[in-house]
């Protein structure tokens, strides 16, 4: 009855664990080379400095920028704090948000072609140029800054979402006809999961997109004082001609946006390793 | 065991004698103004295993979409099991489909994939378990039940979406150049190990191809068409008993019935 031979063997062998061990060796030894080119900059940086004889308020040597980090870390890290919770907040809202209207959007192609203009209106708008609008109508404060973080995050999710959602193969909706699937059904089994890789796509791009949004709020709320975060802080500093608090504030800036990608990454590749090449482990 | 969930239809159970499949004078017309079909008169009756054969875009792939349900003929009439395909369809296990490509969602192991159109038609847990576990032995894919589709090699995949279509139980099953994909060797051993399992369980196969040998080799009757319009140009019933081991391929028989059917598609 069962002629195969070769199939019976256990699928075990199919998905071989790396040992630990290896595992970190190996990353040690993956971080080496940027870490090699980060050392050349930074002495590339300090030489250049004293070899042109820059003055410190335009280009401080890294390590007037460390100086800068010790005497102020404590400041410094309270308005990192309030930063990364406007973006956290901001990228949450789009998160919701852009999976919502790209749920809404298909359903129904009336829906996306009647929507969908001016919904990359709203986009293509430079948000600089609406940003204090949106200040005058949501007062000075955090408000603000969650809404243009938001604003600035949500797009990237929603377009993505909607390629997800309708981009299914046209076999496997034929699949779940056949086996006479309901609309609900073909959306939580099919659609949903479908458009997951492509979520996380817009969740990508979207994650540094709300750090920027919150700096860009906090930069233009600005004088909010106490709290003010980052954006606040960076233009205090440049006001100031402090340049190696300010080189401080951006390089956290980039930590923050950095870590918020790497969060989303680690996610995406937990949920999809066992099924999406973005995230499967060859062995040719 | 399934049928029992299904909801009875006693007016239209299917008397002696009467086609489980009924195409009559389909004809269909694409909404480009192409004309696909053209009075295409089909029946097949139970345990049957027709092929359809033809040149690519000859229109078999649309016949059997229209005998699943999932198109709708331009004329004429399709029935199955005396119904309409999409009422015989939602009344019960009546159809299970193949596809052209495995068609499985990379997401699930292939034990989900095969329980996928059970869970979606409600049946229990248990009884998937069952039917799922039951169907993948038949295929030969016992140890690989939590594998993904992604870790397997083609001709596996196929398997699981044979499984995936018996765990179903079907009475008719529709194949749709399932093994075209695959390389000729994994081809033939999945079209004996078909042959097997039909002949266990009597399923009604309707079977889409363009390879001639392959026709020979699996049906009791080989209807051949031809391209723009597609129409049946030909219906040839095959004597050969079953069991056929592997050796039928290369017995008199199977060639002169190979240049037989040739023979028609090159007049067609």
């Amino acid at each position: 009855m069962e002629r195969t031979t070769e199939l019976n063997a256990p699928a075990r062998g199919l998905l071989r664990a790396r040992s630990p061990r290896w595992n970190v060796w190996a990353r040690l030894l993956n971080s080496l080379p940027p870490l090699a080119v980060l050392v050349v900059m930074l002495a590339g940086w300090k030489a250049a400095v004293v070899a042109f004889d820059v003055p410190p308020y335009l280009v401080p040597p890294p390590e007037r920028v460390l100086d800068a980090f010790r005497e102020d870390w404590r400041y410094l890290l309270e308005q990192l704090q309030h930063t990364a919770k406007m973006a956290l907040l901001g990228f949450g809202l789009a998160t919701l948000v852009g999976i919502a209207v790209a749920v809404l959007f298909s359903q129904a192609k009336i829906i996306e072609r009647s929507l969908y203009p001016y919904l990359v209106l709203l986009h293509t708008t430079p948000l600089i140029a609406i940003a204090p609008l949106i200040v005058i109508w949501a007062g000075i404060g955090d408000r603000s800054v969650v809404i243009i973080s938001f604003l600035i995050s949500v797009f990237p999710i929603i377009v993505n979402g909607v390629i997800g959602l309708t981009s299914v193969d046209h076999n496997l909706v034929n699949l779940f006809r056949m086996s006479n699937a309901s609309r609900w059904q073909e959306f939580l089994f099919l659609r949903l999961p479908y458009s997951v890789p492509y979520l996380f796509t817009g969740l990508r791009i979207s994650s540094s997109a709300a750090v920027l949004g919150a700096i860009l709020g906090e930069y233009l709320v600005g004088a909010g004082g106490v709290g003010g975060g980052m954006g606040y802080t960076i233009i205090i500093a440049a006001g100031q001609l402090k340049t190696a608090r300010l080189f401080a504030a951006v390089l956290l800036c980039s930590l923050l946006a950095l870590a918020f990608f790497f969060a989303v990454n680690t996610v995406a590749n937990r949920l999809l390793r066992n099924w999406h090449e973005s995230s499967a482990v060859h062995e040719n | 065991m399934l049928r029992a969930v299904a909801q009875p239809a006693p007016a239209t159970v299917p008397a002696a004698g009467q086609p489980v499949v009924d195409v009559r004078n389909v004809g269909k017309v694409y909404q480009n103004g192409t004309l696909a079909l053209s009075d295409v008169t089909l029946q097949l009756h139970a345990g049957e295993f027709v092929t359809l054969l033809g040149p690519s875009g000859c229109g078999k792939s649309t016949v059997l979409r229209i005998v699943a349900g999932l198109g709708k003929p331009s004329s004429g009439s399709v029935a199955v099991d005396g119904q309409e395909p999409e009422a015989a369809r939602r009344r019960g296990h009546e159809m299970a489909f193949v596809f052209q490509d495995p068609t499985l969602l990379p997401w699930l192991t292939v034990r989900k994939n095969t329980e996928l159109p059970l869970k979606l038609r409600g049946v229990g847990r248990k009884e998937r378990e069952r039917l799922a576990s039951s169907a993948i032995r038949l295929v030969g894919l016992t140890g690989f039940e939590q594998a993904y589709p992604r870790e397997l090699s083609g001709g596996m995949k196929m398997r699981v979406s044979i499984a995936r279509a018996l765990a179903q139980e079907p009475k008719v099953l529709l194949m749709d150049e399932p093994f075209g994909a695959l390389d000729e060797i994994t081809r033939q051993r999945l079209n004996e190990d078909l042959l097997d399992m039909w002949q266990a369980a009597q399923w009604t196969v309707l079977f889409v191809t363009h390879n001639v040998f392959e026709a020979a080799y699996l049906s009791t009757r080989i209807v051949v068409m031809s391209s723009r319009p597609g129409r049946i140009v030909a219906d040839i019933p095959v004597d050969a008993p079953y069991p056929r081991p592997p050796e039928f391929r290369s017995s008199p028989g199977f060639g002169a019935l190979v240049s037989a059917v040739v023979q028609f598609l090159r007049d067609a």
